[in-house]
Formats: structure tokens, C-alpha cells, sequence
């Protein structure tokens, strides 16, 4: 398991790069240029660069938010289900790894382009979650 | 009738627990009255469930404060702070679904004028 930007919260290049990492992916996924949903900046313009969310998108109806934590010796995989406003939202909270990032695309397939039930996606996250990313 | 244009709520939140403190009003929160929004959010919870986030409540003092002191903020605003040693989805949201939140009391005047 090899973890990916491993000093985003130290290095904002690196940090940029990471969130352009997940600009690519879901580009990619959707087919399209995507805009970051959440504001990520005090009113002063400051970046929060901490990684909460480090991206997110909406798309019709439906958000992904990504929270990225600090690499450690076992990587965090936690999603939820949640709402902003009327919108519904998956909620991936991870450590970036080459594990985890084909899972984040899985999911935003999933939730975004298939567009499965909620019903489905927590039966999806609990298999996830029977299952955890090895170390 | 039209919604008043800042609204928001922070959330405490797990498998078992759900309790929150919005808001929706005409002025923005200041940073002080958000600080006060989680004082008062913590006063509904249990002891148990207080003592489960009170990293996250710390964390969430900071963004409120680092907020505060760098112009608040706009929606749309999510951010999470959870305590990942509990697998039931314990953490502390903040959402800003509409406006602004945090600000400072300056701020609170320019805004006004800009409305008026």
C-alpha cells in the first residue's frame, strides 16, 4: 500500500496538486469539466488547506464531498450518507492511497453516474466496511 | 415568504445521535454568536456524547475563531470533524447552506450597508 501526496497538509504545491488529482478523476468519470461545490476560503480569500473537504462536486442533484486525512499505519475508509439543503451527499472521508483512490472512483460512479438508490449505496458502503483497505 | 439569506446549523451526529442548533436570520452570525451556537449545541448533548467529540468541539471552536479573525465565511460551507476511534460515525458537522457565518462584527455593518 503506497500512500499518494503523502505532505499535502505541509506543502500547498503538493496540496494543489491533490486537489487537482481529484479534479482529473471526476472529469473523468462525469465527462465533463467539473466546478468544486463547497467554498474551501475564509473571506479573505485564505485556503483552509487542512483537507476538509479537500474536493467536492455536484451534479444534479447530488454531491460527493471528499475529506483527506494525514497518512498513518492504517488507512482511514469511512463514507456516509448525508443531505446539504435539498441536494443528497456521499461523504468520503480517507487517507489517499493507490488502494483507496480506484474505491473513491467506484464510488463516484456509483452515486453520481449510475445514479443508484440510497438504499443501494448504503448496502455498497457496509459491504465497504465488512471489507477494510489493507494496510 | 422569502427565506431570510443566512442560514445554517452545526450538527452533532452518529449512528444513535442527531441534535443540532440552526440558524436562519437577516444579520450574519458573528464568530462570538457561533462560538455560542456550540456552547449551546454541547448543552443538549449527554455527558457521554459531549466527552465522545470533545476533540471535535475543540476543532470546530477553531474554525469558528480562525473564521472570525479572516473575514467568516460563504456558502456554500460542510465541514466534518469526526472522531474516527468510534465506528459510529461520531463527529461534529458545520454547514453554511445560505450567507454567511462567523464574520465579524465590522463585517456584520459593511454587509448591512451593502444590503441597504
Amino acid at each position: 500500500m503506497k500512500h499518494l501526496f503523502k505532505n499535502f497538509l505541509e506543502d500547498k504545491k503538493i496540496y494543489r496538486l491533490n486537489e487537482r488529482y481529484y479534479q482529473s478523476m471526476f472529469n473523468e468519470v462525469l465527462a465533463q469539466e467539473v466546478q468544486p461545490f463547497y467554498r474551501t476560503t475564509y473571506g479573505n480569500g485564505e485556503s483552509f488547506l487542512d483537507g476538509n473537504p479537500i474536493f467536492s462536486t455536484a451534479y444534479h442533484d447530488r454531491i460527493v464531498r471528499i475529506i483527506q486525512k494525514s497518512p498513518s499505519s492504517k488507512p482511514a475508509w469511512r463514507v456516509w450518507l448525508d443531505q446539504f439543503d435539498n441536494l443528497e451527499e456521499l461523504v468520503i472521508s480517507l487517507e489517499l492511497t493507490d488502494q483507496s483512490s480506484p474505491l473513491v472512483r467506484q464510488f463516484v460512479q456509483k452515486w453520481l453516474v449510475e445514479r443508484l438508490p440510497k438504499e443501494d449505496m448504503q448496502e455498497l458502503i457496509s459491504e465497504q466496511k465488512a471489507r477494510p483497505l489493507p494496510s | 415568504m422569502a427565506k431570510p439569506p443566512h442560514r445554517g446549523r452545526l450538527q452533532a451526529q452518529s449512528d444513535n445521535v442527531e441534535e443540532s442548533k440552526a440558524w436562519a436570520q437577516d444579520k450574519p452570525p458573528t464568530w462570538q454568536e457561533g462560538l455560542e451556537m456550540l456552547n449551546k449545541l454541547e448543552d443538549k448533548l449527554s455527558k457521554k456524547e459531549r466527552e465522545k467529540r470533545k476533540e471535535q468541539f475543540k476543532q470546530a471552536e477553531r474554525f469558528i475563531t480562525n473564521a472570525g479573525k479572516s473575514g467568516g465565511v460563504q456558502s456554500p460551507i460542510k465541514k466534518s470533524f469526526e472522531n474516527e476511534k468510534f465506528d459510529d460515525g461520531t463527529r461534529l458537522d458545520i454547514e453554511v447552506s445560505a450567507g454567511w457565518f462567523a464574520v465579524s462584527i465590522a463585517l456584520v455593518a459593511l454587509i448591512i450597508i451593502f444590503v441597504l
